[in-house]
């Protein structure tokens, strides 16, 4: 535990983390509150910083598993706090330290490319397409790729 | 946004900024529908050059950077294949759908584009596309997503080997007013002007008949008389040449189920246990060992082409009892398209054998088809023998000839010239890979 | 110098495998004005680091432009094959992807402990362990890399044969072999150095008008020769084959295969079929021909088999005009692929070897790869120019209707400038 004291303390460090104001433009750029139905101060950009901040069991908090870490809020912080890179790093040390961890893998290649609560979003919103679509979402990316390149070559 | 402060009816959402557009059906999409612009790719001219990738890139952010493009080109090494992705435009865009901040859109000219101004770059329009279009740039972090350079595409421009081409979309349409002409005047020579005579007829020395009806003429009377066998060549002859043409431009119930089609658009569907293909081998089967059995024909007369020619007599009466069964078999219309001759009908039955070893096939080309993205060719298909779902997974589906009517309503409708008749050794669509 | 400022990142990667170490500095920009870039800064750069037997790999100022066929990075080491500073090009994406990764030019000195790899993006270079790939087969390798670093856009690898110090060794670029034949994977082995990976995300704001000049050129060279390219078959064509060697050879399936931006290619893909003796089936396989002579090599020796020949040849990492060399004239193909694998497993040192009567000194030079079909003069000046320039040579010597300063054209329109150039160079060629 003492480890993991240590790394989220670096990840507050590099991520710029300790410079917060809270005056809420990354809250206000992001877009998970228009994603989940259940969107909270805890699980916004200011409420992980907050919380790493203070440090109590934010490695255990299932709220930083819902980002899509696309960097809107780093982009308007006027303070040059990288929210994905904290988010990142405490994802990092979640899986490390507490083998805790919400990510979705690729049933090809087995890398992991989203985090379970932004892929049933997307699930959601795609719901009336056949089932054999939702099969090819299941890959990542690259993998979407090469199978589409492989049918059809 | 903090959605526990208000109360559950003050809360505003995206849906009240910024609702979605109405999918408006104008009067003149019945006539000239929409057209949907793309770009299409032809993997076997692609050198894999790149240059796409370097002009995309200048576009984007006015430097040389492959990665940046919104056009990438993947390049196997152990098979050695090239392949361009890029945004197809679909019809039914999935990427509109799972975009948080609704910042896609579909415009009037047919391309989807991302507005810049809601974009967070969350990524969420590359995890819903089944290609994985949108391709996040590795030095901005934005989206680059294809938008057509605003209708003058600069791949297709520079593409040294022209492997890139750009489609505005516009399908043939022709066929399908020569194919209502055809039927129109096969209807009133048929059933009109010379009256009762699909079931034989004679035009001087010659005589053509229905090959159904022959079959049971033999098994009823137990001879084989050569002028019956040869007169039924003529359609077994166009058959072998052109599939089930007979069914899709001749037939006048055939003609009389597409009128009837037009009159019902909404099917019901059928139940599960009366949709077999087989189902019209075995009605041709019975009507064969019928006719032996009882020594005369037993399906000819109630036979709804023969009775649809029938209907019309001379001096112009019509016969109440003939009218009755083909209004009754066309009935079954509301169920599905072409309901007879799908799963009853014996003449067709005959014919569908005989097309197993025709000349044509009808194919989806790979290379042309957009796959998922369109699929008009099965929506249109009166057979139903499109397997729309294997288009959406990007897979060439298998046409049936034996089901194919070749009415090439497929043919007409594809803006991208991927329907087409093919001869039946001619290998024109890769096999499927499993995932 | 001005000229150059949107052409280079004007950053150099020195590696030192000793140490393990690597620091990118800035490029002297008084070397870029007197030797312009490619094979001459090179030369250069090898002077300064000699003590450390370096491998210098460097591009031009035109590599990734939108210069024809604009793709080359020039690798210079003292071959272990000739004895002599040797200047291999590097053709495919390896120049552009390198550019694009932040670095103009790479010293690599000193030799390694353990087997290592190289992976540069965005101006940083990585040194990674290499364990798990010596001995592997290269179509077994580049999976495993290529999931490992999230698919990098360019791949050199050695192969198996580097791993055992055979003496025919080759890099590949992925699995579409190389124009080297002058020992650089057996430089490579002897730096316990199994590849560099470069992974171009970034990119230069090569000046605008460029785009039209290279139209202008594209256009005249359409009107030349037509629209009608056979990619690898034109190219033997000119370098001269056999009749009953073409009949053979047409019978698989070809489609052209294109360097960057590389308007008229001069390679292929083949899909072939073939009887593997080793699994007694028939099968079907793909390989991209890149390399004229050594594919002319195996040609004249083994006929319709050429094909099986230098898929293994690909596999292991060899050069085929070695393998070439070494095959029995008669016997079955299952003797051939034996006797290749032999050759792969066999280490020896790194001899002289000829296609016909020898390599001139100024073939040497650049690795023996470049077919001849100039006369010397002409070729000579050609090559060099490609190879200072960093456009690819076989462009430039299929294509000698392109004047210098139509390439010239590409990096400033102001004639004094372009005069400046031009003696430059002048002067180079004459050194």
């Amino acid at each position: 535990m003492a480890d993991g004291k240590d790394r989220i303390a670096e990840a507050r460090r590099s991520s710029g983390a300790q410079s917060c104001v809270e005056c809420g433009r990354c809250v206000a750029v992001c877009p998970m509150a228009e994603m989940y139905t259940n969107f909270s101060i805890e699980m916004s950009p200011r409420g992980i910083i907050k919380k790493a901040l203070t440090g109590n069991n934010i490695i255990t908090d299932e709220n930083i598993w819902y980002c899509t870490e696309c960097n809107a809020g780093t982009d308007v912080c006027p303070q040059g706090v990288s929210c994905r890179d904290l988010i990142r790093a405490l994802r990092e040390i979640a899986i490390e330290e507490k083998a805790v961890e919400n990510l979705k893998y690729c049933t090809r290649c087995g890398k992991q490319f989203l985090s379970i609560p932004a892929k049933n979003f997307v699930f959601e919103r795609l719901r009336e397409e056949p089932s054999n679509v939702l099969e090819i979402l299941e890959l990542c990316p690259s993998c979407r790729r090469e199978i589409y390149m492989l049918r059809n070559t | 946004m903090q959605k526990q402060t208000n109360e559950q009816n003050n809360i505003i959402t995206l849906e009240d900024l910024r609702p979605r557009p109405e999918e408006k059906k104008t009067f003149s999409d019945y006539f000239m529908p929409r057209l949907h612009p793309g770009i299409l790719f032809d993997p076997e001219k692609c050198t894999g050059c790149g240059t796409c990738e370097m002009v995309c890139s200048l576009r984007n952010i006015s430097k040389v950077a492959p990665a940046s493009a919104s056009i990438k080109v993947l390049r196997d090494e152990i098979s050695v294949k090239n392949f361009a992705i890029l945004c197809q435009h679909c019809r039914k865009p999935l990427c509109i759908e799972a975009c948080p901040t609704r910042a896609i859109e579909k415009g009037e000219d047919g391309i989807v584009r991302i507005n810049k101004l809601f974009c967070v770059a969350c990524g969420l329009c590359t995890m819903a596309c089944p290609e994985a279009a949108p391709l996040q740039d590795p030095i901005t972090g934005e989206i680059n997503k294809c938008d057509l350079c605003e209708g003058d595409p600069q791949c297709v421009k520079y593409c040294p080997s022209g492997a890139l081409t750009l489609t505005k979309g516009k399908s043939i349409r022709w066929i399908k007013g020569l194919r209502w002409s055809v039927q129109t005047i096969s209807f009133l020579l048929l059933a009109v002007i010379l009256i009762g005579t699909f079931c034989s007829l004679k035009a001087g020395a010659l005589s053509l008949s229905c090959p159904a009806g022959v079959l049971q003429n033999i098994a009823s009377s137990g001879t084989v008389v050569l002028v019956w066998v040869l007169s039924t060549f003529f359609i077994i002859g166009l058959t072998i040449l052109a599939g089930r043409f007979f069914c899709g431009w001749i037939c006048p119930f055939g003609f009389f189920l597409d009128l009837v089609d037009k009159i019902t658009p909404k099917k019901i569907g059928l139940p599960s246990f009366l949709k077999s293909r087989m189902a019209k081998y075995g009605i041709l089967a019975g009507a064969v060992a019928g006719s032996c059995a009882f020594g005369s024909q037993v399906f000819c007369p109630i036979c709804p082409i023969g009775s649809i020619c029938r209907s019309y007599g001379a001096a112009g009466t019509l016969n109440g009892a003939n009218m009755g069964i083909v209004a009754g078999l066309a009935g079954l219309e509301i169920a599905e398209r072409r309901v007879w001759c799908r799963y009853f009908c014996p003449v067709g039955a005959i014919l569908a054998l005989f097309a197993k070893i025709g000349l044509i096939k009808i194919v989806i080309g790979a290379n042309q088809c957009k796959k998922f993205s369109c699929v008009q060719c099965a929506e249109v298909c009166p057979m139903g023998i499109i397997d729309a779902n294997k288009l959406r997974e990007g897979i060439s589906p298998d046409i049936p000839m034996t089901e194919c009517i070749t009415c090439m309503r497929c043919i007409d409708r594809c803006p991208y010239g991927a329907a087409k008749i093919r001869f039946r050794w001619q290998k024109a669509v890769p096999g499927n890979i499993e995932l | 110098m001005k000229l150059f400022d949107n052409f280079y990142n004007m950053k150099v990667g020195i590696v030192d495998l000793t140490q393990l170490s690597s620091e990118v500095i800035p490029l002297d920009e008084q070397i870029i004005a007197e030797k312009i870039g490619g094979a001459a800064v090179n030369e250069d750069l090898f002077k300064q680091y000699e003590d450390d037997t370096p491998l210098i790999i460097g591009v031009g100022p035109l590599t990734g432009s939108f210069a024809p066929a604009s793709c080359l990075a020039v690798a210079t080491f003292l071959s272990p094959r000739f004895g002599n500073l040797c200047h291999v090009p590097l053709i495919l994406r390896a120049g552009p992807e390198m550019k694009f990764s932040g670095i103009d030019f790479l010293v690599i000195k000193g030799a390694a402990s353990s087997p290592r790899i190289l992976h540069i993006d965005k101006g940083t270079i990585r040194i990674l362990s290499a364990e798990h790939l010596i001995g592997v087969d290269i179509p077994e390798a580049l999976p495993t890399l290529k999931k490992e670093m999230t698919h990098p856009r360019s791949i050199l690898l050695t192969g198996p044969a580097a791993d055992n110090g055979a003496p025919g060794a080759s890099v590949s670029t992925g699995f579409n072999g190389s124009l080297d034949k002058a020992g650089l994977a057996f430089l490579m082995a002897s730096k316990n150095l199994k590849g560099v990976i470069f992974n171009g995300t970034d990119g230069l704001p090569f000046a605008e008008g460029n785009l039209k000049h290279n139209e202008t050129i594209e256009r005249k060279l359409f009107a030349d020769e037509g629209h009608k390219n056979d990619g690898f078959l034109s190219m033997l064509d000119k370098i001269g084959i056999e009749e009953n060697l073409k009949g053979i050879i047409k019978k698989a399936k070809w489609r052209n295969m294109a360097c960057y931006h590389c308007p008229f290619p001069c390679m292929s893909s083949v899909k072939f079929k073939w009887l593997d003796p080793r699994k007694n089936s028939r099968i079907e396989d793909n390989l991209f021909l890149s390399d004229h002579l050594g594919f002319l090599a195996l040609a004249k020796k083994r006929g319709k088999d050429v094909f099986p020949l230098l898929e293994s040849c690909h596999r292991f990492g060899l050069d085929p005009v070695a393998v070439a060399e070494k095959l029995p004239e008669s016997g079955s193909l299952l003797e051939s692929l034996n006797a290749i694998e032999e050759m792969s497993v066999t280490p020896g040192k790194s001899e002289p070897h000829h296609i016909g009567e020898g390599p001139r000194e100024m073939h040497k030079l650049f690795g023996d790869a470049i077919p001849p079909i100039l006369p010397d003069e002409l070729w000579k000046e050609r090559v060099w120019l490609s190879m200072i320039l960093g456009v690819c040579p076989i462009f430039l010597i299929r294509f000698p209707q392109i004047s210098e300063f139509d390439l010239y054209k590409f990096l400033t329109k102001n004639e004094y400038d372009l005069n400046i150039l031009k003696e430059r160079i002048r002067f180079i060629l004459e050194n």
